[in-house]
């Protein structure tokens, strides 16, 4: 009885241990596949706003009656209304109540204005010219105070220079067409000028413009023209100036002239293929300009190189928006809206070429239209309405399309894939193509495995099947351990050892290729030559002996490399590569890369290839070799076959490694986002494009989503690769079914 | 029991002389073999008829595996081998040094306990030995495999699926699948390992009506564990124990009428 209970006792904690034993693997298991998943998931979470779409959404409308408007501008914080009229009244308008006061400029309410613009170069900075040719220039501040807690902000408007306004004799009063450029330093003043002997373009340049400052006698020089000027812009930074000019709007043609300290130099004209022109206005960073026509054709024109000169070319077609009376460009990024007379609203995106939004307002004719800086509010002035809207438009330059195929970018004479996330210049679009960075990533891992899988796949099968089981027994473990060697002491041996010693000696680096492989055969045909005795006591410790002579023949590929180099790449094999074969070198490139990285994947490959070869069954081996086989036979016949699942999914394994390596190409790559297939250049992977990036990227833009994005698509391929080789793995295993 | 009859003096080495045979095929002399300081064999002397069908039998660890491994020289593969002595086939010392291991194994061909088809389709299984050595014309190689399945008693089974895996096959099907393989490469000897200790009673029925066709053609010899196997195949019957040939003589003689009192012992079962 006594016995019974205690086996009892006994088969309940057993029963305990083994339910508690499933219970915690159980736990365990979920634990690991459901962190997977909720990385997978946080992942896919932060990108899935790239690809959500733009909103626009009517928000409430002020009365407000305002004549002869010349310009509105919005402030920085969306808060606050602009608008200059043609009595060179300033008003605030309080964008929250529609309360609105003057901004008290007006020093002569009699004087008439005629034209009102923003400085381009600057914000919130504007020039006025008023009906006797006089330009004046101001900026807007609000400065914000805090009284009892409250949040104040004291709008005005000041004078940008001291002293008096700018007089323009001779401009063209006619035409209004004048364009100004300050970009805190240096002010340049473009317009038109009727002269007795037709027409021309004067140029007034004021060197060391200081606000606050009377201005001094500016520098100015002209240049002839032999068509009515219809608009002027200037270009980035000032140094170009686009005209349009012609007789009449259906047969303009833009006209780009460089700017210099001596004066305006034409670059090139090129007639504008829209029927009627409606519009011309610039985008951000004034690069190109938005066409309009009121057929509806929509385009994008450029500033783009040209063999020596400067050109404007048209890059883009837009979807097209008819009866469009004003465009309307954001003022940070490439986003514009287009809106009609009957309240069609439509907003595009330049670098992507997409319509991201359309919608019916109500119609009116439009006193004026303008975003607010940060582009989430348009606020639009027609029959005494003013309109506000709100705009949700975060990534308006991420689409699968500019993600993954040519983009023709501003500046560029053709499209390209670039993956250039930042710039000196805000006002320049970033170039988001992944494609530079996936190839670059398969590009490293391809170069690595080329390296790798002969290496690691003929060791494994050279251990399994022919090394002396003693010796087996050190160097499997010593392999598996080169695993453990952290690959950021590989990539800096990479980038700063290895890199510029294959640069130095690449000579003798490229004559190792061509002579171990043969010289290592050789050494094979001449073993066979050496007595049977000696040639079977060596059996399976042929490598050790192999050792000296690889060291040998690398000592000889350096002493053979400067003259080889000498006899057929004209002393310098870099040159050579330049000059003659048309390929680039860069000190960090792929064959450092594949190395190195070669050498961090060896390992893995090795570690599960050999145990797949050595646990082919003996008894076929036995089989093989009683029926005749030789253990070459054997092996190619038999052993590898059989172990083919194993050698397979080591090889997408080490793929998969090489695909999500860091630490080595981060290192060793130069990490320049190239397309080249070169051995001599580098490349940029994913990988490595996260971890450079994504300290210095701002959170929540579309560049930190984007590379989240990066993060999701690496994870998709290693995953990829891991299931593939499973998938193969599982299918060789049933063809092969005894293993 | 072991140190018992650990020292055999010579006198006490079964004579083989009295044993009628007319076609020696191979020939042992004198042969002993040691794996590192362990002996595996001592002394052992016989000569194994040619057309007839030769029986190893003796308790687990008594050697005859190993002498039968001997004679395609598959001890090769095991590190640490030591022999004395000499085992000629047809007059040829096959231990020699100089000699091509394969060329032997492709005479003496053999099959082991368990069945190892290689993982291809049946067709190729058969056809791997005739590939070995050069290439033949396809029709030429399709004949031959056929008639090396027919032989094997296997042809009408797998006519239908001679390109699926021939891992698919039954475990009786594989070992005749592994015997048509070896005969394909027209062996003179074929040595079989326990030939049917792994499969179910149909299956060895069939082996053993197979064994009884192929001698008309092959030398064999059988290690078997199986005495009634034994009695029923064999025509010469060699009883081994702990690495000596204790007798050796017509199957019939060994089983009706053993000369020494061990091996009468252990066909009668009291030990083994």
């Amino acid at each position: 009885m006594a016995g019974l209970q205690t086996a009892g006792a006994i088969s309940v904690r057993r029963g305990l241990v083994d339910r508690g034993a499933s219970v915690a693997v159980t736990i365990g298991g979920f634990g690991v596949i459901s962190a997977i998943l909720l990385l997978f998931a946080y992942l896919v979470w932060v990108t899935i706003p790239l690809f959500l779409p733009a909103s626009i959404t009517p928000g409430k409308t002020l009365p407000m009656a305002a004549q002869d408007v010349l310009f509105a501008d919005v402030n920085d914080t969306a808060e606050w209304l602009l608008v200059l009229d043609a009595k060179r009244r300033a008003m605030f308008v309080d964008l929250a109540t529609g309360t609105s006061w003057s901004a008290g400029i007006a020093d002569n309410p009699n004087e008439q204005m005629v034209a009102a613009q923003p400085l381009s170069g600057s914000l919130q900075r504007y020039a006025i010219l008023d009906s006797q040719g006089a330009l004046r220039f101001y900026q807007a501040r609000y400065p914000v105070s805090f009284v009892d807690g409250d949040r104040r902000i004291d709008a005005r408007l000041a004078p940008l220079f001291e002293g008096d306004a700018l007089l323009s004799p001779g401009l063209d009063v006619g035409g209004f067409v004048f364009d100004a450029y300050f970009d805190g330093d240096r002010l340049l003043i473009a317009n038109s000028v009727a002269t007795d002997s037709g027409r021309e373009i004067s140029l007034r340049r004021y060197s060391d413009a200081d606000p606050d400052f009377s201005l001094e006698q500016p520098t100015q020089s002209s240049i002839a023209l032999d068509k009515p000027l219809l608009r002027l812009l200037f270009g980035p930074q000032g140094r170009w100036l686009y005209g349009l000019v012609g007789e009449r709007s259906d047969a303009a043609e833009l006209v780009v002239w460089s700017v210099s300290r001596t004066g305006l130099t034409e670059q090139s004209r090129l007639a504008v293929s829209v029927s009627t022109l409606t519009s011309i206005t610039p985008l951000a960073g004034r690069q190109s300009v938005i066409v309009a026509s009121p057929g509806g054709e929509l385009a994008q024109y450029s500033l783009l190189r040209s063999g020596s000169r400067f050109q404007m070319r048209k890059i883009r077609e837009f979807a097209p928006a008819p009866e469009t009376n004003i465009v309307i460009a954001e003022s940070r990024r490439k986003s514009f809206a287009t809106l009609s007379a009957s309240g069609e609203l439509s907003l595009y995106h330049a670098t992507s070429g997409q319509r991201l939004e359309q919608l019916q307002i109500p119609a009116g004719v439009w006193q004026f239209a303008a975003f607010s800086p940060r582009a989430d509010r348009l606020v639009l002035l027609a029959n005494s309405q003013l309109r506000l809207l709100d705009v949700a438009n975060p990534h308006p330059e991420v689409s699968l399309r500019t993600l993954w195929q040519r983009v023709w970018y501003e500046g560029y004479d053709e499209p390209v894939f670039t993956w250039q996330s930042s710039s000196a210049d805000n006002d320049i679009e970033p170039k988001f193509s992944l494609t530079p960075l996936l190839f670059g990533t398969l590009k490293a891992a391809a170069y690595a495995l080329l390296f790798a899988v002969p290496i690691a796949v003929m060791a494994a099968i050279y251990t399994a099947f022919f090394m002396a089981p003693a010796l087996r027994s050190v160097v499997k473990p010593g392999i598996e351990l080169l695993a453990a060697l952290p690959t950021v002491i590989l990539g800096f041996l990479a980038g700063l050892w290895l890199a510029p010693l294959i640069e130095r000696n690449l000579s003798a680096v490229l004559s190792i290729a061509v002579v171990l492989p043969p010289g290592v055969l050789l050494l094979g045909a001449l073993w066979r030559l050496l007595p049977t005795r000696l040639y079977r006591l060596a059996r399976g410790w042929h490598v050790l002996i192999l050792m000296l002579p690889i060291v040998l023949l690398v000592v000889v590929a350096f002493a053979v490399g400067p003259v080889l180099e000498i006899q057929f790449f004209g002393g310098n094999s870099k040159v050579w590569l330049r000059e003659v074969a048309g390929l680039d070198y860069d000190q960090r490139n792929a064959l450092v890369v594949g190395l190195a990285m070669g050498l961090a994947v060896i390992p893995t490959i090795f570690t599960i290839a050999e145990d797949a070869v050595y646990q082919v069954p003996d008894h076929l081996r036995s089989g093989a070799l009683a029926l005749g086989a030789n253990h070459w036979q054997t092996l190619t016949r038999v052993v590898i076959l059989t172990a083919s699942p194993g050698i397979f999914s080591a090889i997408m394994v080490g793929m998969g490694r090489a695909v999500g390596e860091t630490m080595i190409v981060l290192m060793a790559t130069g990490n320049t986002p190239i397309m080249e297939l070169n051995i001599f250049e580098g490349m940029r992977t994913f990988a490595a494009n996260i971890a450079v990036e994504l300290p210095e990227s701002e959170i929540n833009s579309s560049h930190f989503r984007l590379l989240f994005l990066t993060a999701a698509v690496l994870f998709v391929i290693t995953f990829a690769f891991n299931t593939i080789a499973e998938l193969v793995r599982a299918r060789l295993r049933t063809k092969y079914g005894n293993l | 029991m072991t140190e018992q009859h650990s020292d055999l003096t010579s006198e006490e080495v079964v004579d083989t002389s009295e044993v009628p045979i007319t076609d020696p095929r191979l020939r042992v002399r004198d042969f002993s073999l040691w794996y590192g300081q362990d002996t595996a064999l001592r002394n052992v002397n016989m000569v194994v008829p040619g057309q007839q069908v030769t029986a190893f039998i003796g308790p687990s660890g008594c050697g005859k595996s190993t002498l039968l491994r001997c004679f395609n020289r598959m001890n090769d593969l095991i590190p640490d081998v030591t022999t004395a002595g000499t085992i000629s086939l047809d007059g040829q010392d096959i231990l020699s040094p100089s000699l091509d291991v394969s060329q032997l194994r492709q005479r003496v061909g053999m099959v082991f306990q368990r069945p190892n088809p290689f993982p291809k389709s049946v067709f190729e299984n058969v056809a791997f030995g005739l590939r070995l050595h050069g290439k033949l014309p396809q029709s030429e190689l399709e004949d031959r495999v056929e008639s090396a399945l027919r032989r094997a008693a296997l042809w009408d089974e797998v006519k239908d699926r001679l390109s699926d895996s021939a891992l698919g096959l039954s475990g009786g099907q594989q070992q005749r699948l592994v015997i048509a393989r070896a005969i394909a490469v027209e062996p003179q000897v074929l040595l079989l390992d326990e030939p049917a200790s792994a499969l179910d009673p149909i299956s060895t029925l069939k082996i053993e009506e197979l064994i009884s066709q192929l001698k008309l053609d092959y030398t064999i010899v059988i290690v078997t564990h199986n005495m009634q196997q034994a009695a029923r195949v064999s025509d010469f019957t060699a009883f081994l124990y702990l690495g000596e040939l204790v007798e050796f003589g017509l199957t019939e003689a060994v089983f009706t009428n053993p000369q020494k009192q061990r091996t009468e012992d252990y066909i009668t079962g009291r030990y083994g």
